[in-house]
């Protein structure tokens, strides 16, 4: 084992290559080896989020500033550091309106989380609209607006403008329904439908290269875990996987011939 | 029916084809030599990046999960050593998911040590709010209330990276590296509110429906994929992981593309012949 590489890092390794390893096997078939590293990967990220929720905002962001505002408010307890701008009694609403979220759990209280979405969807539409009609309406109307000539347009400009233009006309056309999609409205839509074709197709393209970037970054890495450095882990965890899998398919087949 | 156990070998042989395009570059990949280009949309963020002063405040959103680890990691580690070699001060943080965390932490100790750089003097990782949106627009009314302790319990009013810096107007430019849809609530409130210069990276999934916001002026310029990871390490001239990997990846791309051609070869065919 050269020096650089740590017993510590040995073992995440081969826990790595194990786990990538019984993900992958449902290259075969959807079977228990499978199963077990997608439930294991879920539970552990669910656990991760709620320990990393509970150190980084409900402890230190809402319980602990709370508690200090409490005490200090009703003289229970005196601190050497005072109290900081966001460490106040307003702080009972939000918990408040946790508190009831959690109320979905119970079929006879459950009514009470309405409160607390209620509130949610009221601020952030409140927070959201103008922004959002801004960003994603009126901003992106610019390009369909740009001028076809003028000083400083190039013809390449002027043909990109064209394109976008005549783009955002044909494939709302195609989604306008009031109007039946016949002669001059049906040539239109026929284009509109071109136009979207084009960005499918550059969309599938990108997907593919998204999907193969993960699977080289991976094979990759189960490359190098191979070698003698990481006591030939790839290998191994792969004939271990392998036989598993053959087990399980053995024991299922057996268990359905017996039924 | 028949012609099912068929696809059924057929799937198994594209498999299989597929994952020799992808160990066998990887094993001989010194031998592959792939040409240096870049295009306009990464540019565009290396250009803006270049423009920025010495000490130019910025803020990197990292709102990825180790799923996305390997397609979006490359493009952050090149964009942080070119940052870090502008002499850049760095905002890092999350608004996508607390595994993020844990990730931005460890991409920007690797990337600090490669170019000699020290937390909380050039950069500062903050740790995950809940919230999204709301994360941003408390961000646009004071950095100091959204975030009173970066990712090391520090205090972050006596960080002298973040000296001089009050909201997000103060930022000189702003890049989210996402794999959801963090880019659009950076477009919708981090841009409308911030009104700093925004890029943006993603996973190649999503490329396209960003396309737009190019257009629009809303996007600086935009990174997609492990293609544009390598561009930008081809710019910053650091040849590093995304390179390596274009390799099988432009091998089986190849390989789709005979795919497809033979697909529809063999498809209209049988149509001719009923």
């Amino acid at each position: 084992m050269p020096e650089s590489i740590t017993t510590m890092q040995i073992i995440e390794t081969w826990l790595a290559v194990g786990f990538t390893l019984m993900i992958y096997t449902f290259l075969y078939k959807d079977n228990p080896i499978f199963k077990l590293g997608e439930y294991i990967y879920v539970e552990l990220t669910a656990g991760y989020a709620v320990c990393y929720a509970w150190f980084t905002v409900i402890w230190p962001d809402l319980i602990y500033p709370l508690y200090r505002a409490l005490t200090v408010s009703f003289h229970i307890k005196q601190w050497e550091k005072p109290l900081e701008s966001h460490e106040n009694l307003w702080l009972i609403i939000p918990l408040v309106l946790g508190i009831l979220m959690l109320t979905r759990f119970s079929s006879k209280f459950n009514w009470l989380s309405r409160y607390t979405l209620a509130f949610i969807m009221g601020s952030v539409s409140g927070m959201s609209i103008p922004l959002v009609v801004s960003a994603n309406i009126f901003k992106q109307m610019v390009p369909t607006l740009n001028p076809f000539w003028g000083p400083e347009v190039t013809i390449f400009q002027t043909i990109n403008t064209c394109l976008i233009l005549v783009g955002v006309i044909a494939v709302l056309i195609y989604f306008f329904f009031s109007v039946e999609h016949k002669g001059a409205v049906n040539k239109v839509a026929r284009l509109g439908i071109f136009y979207m074709m084009v960005s499918f197709g550059a969309a599938f393209g990108y997907t593919v290269m998204a999907r193969e970037s993960l699977v080289i970054g991976r094979v990759t890495k189960l490359i190098k875990w191979a070698s003698p450095d990481y006591y030939y882990a790839t290998i191994i965890l792969l004939f271990i996987i392998i036989g598993l899998v053959v087990l399980t398919e053995l024991f299922s087949s057996r268990g359905e011939r017996t039924e | 029916m028949t012609s099912e156990p068929k696809f059924h070998i057929i799937r198994w042989v594209i498999f299989a084809l597929v994952a020799l395009a992808i160990i066998i570059p990887v094993i001989v990949s010194e031998k592959i030599k792939l040409p240096d280009t870049s295009s306009r949309v990464v540019k565009n963020i290396y250009d803006k990046i270049e423009s920025l002063p010495a000490g130019s405040p910025i803020i990197l959103s990292i709102d990825f999960d180790p799923s996305s680890d390997e397609e979006l990691r490359p493009m952050t580690m090149a964009i942080l050593r070119h940052v870090f070699r502008k002499k850049l001060r760095v905002i890092g943080m999350t608004i996508w998911s607390p595994q993020s965390s844990g990730l931005m932490g460890d991409i920007f100790t690797t990337a600090a040590k490669m170019e000699n750089k020290q937390d909380g003097l050039d950069y500062v990782i903050m740790p995950f709010k809940p919230g999204g949106s709301s994360v941003i627009l408390n961000l646009s009314q004071d950095i100091f209330f959204t975030y009173p302790k970066d990712y090391k319990d520090k205090s972050t009013k006596e960080l002298p990276v973040l000296k001089g810096i009050r909201t997000l107007k103060d930022m000189k430019y702003a890049m989210c590296i996402s794999a959801g849809n963090a880019v659009d609530v950076w477009i919708v409130y981090g841009k409308e509110k911030g009104k700093m210069p925004l890029g943006a990276g993603c996973t190649a999934v999503m490329a396209t429906d960003y396309y737009p916001y190019l257009q629009s002026g809303q996007l600086v310029g935009l990174m997609g994929g492990i293609g544009a990871a390598a561009q930008y390490e081809s710019l910053i001239g650091e040849k590093g992981i995304a390179t390596e990997r274009m390799k099988p990846q432009t091998v089986v791309h190849s390989l789709i593309i005979i795919l497809i051609v033979v697909g529809n070869i063999v498809y209209f065919t049988r149509r001719r012949k009923g």
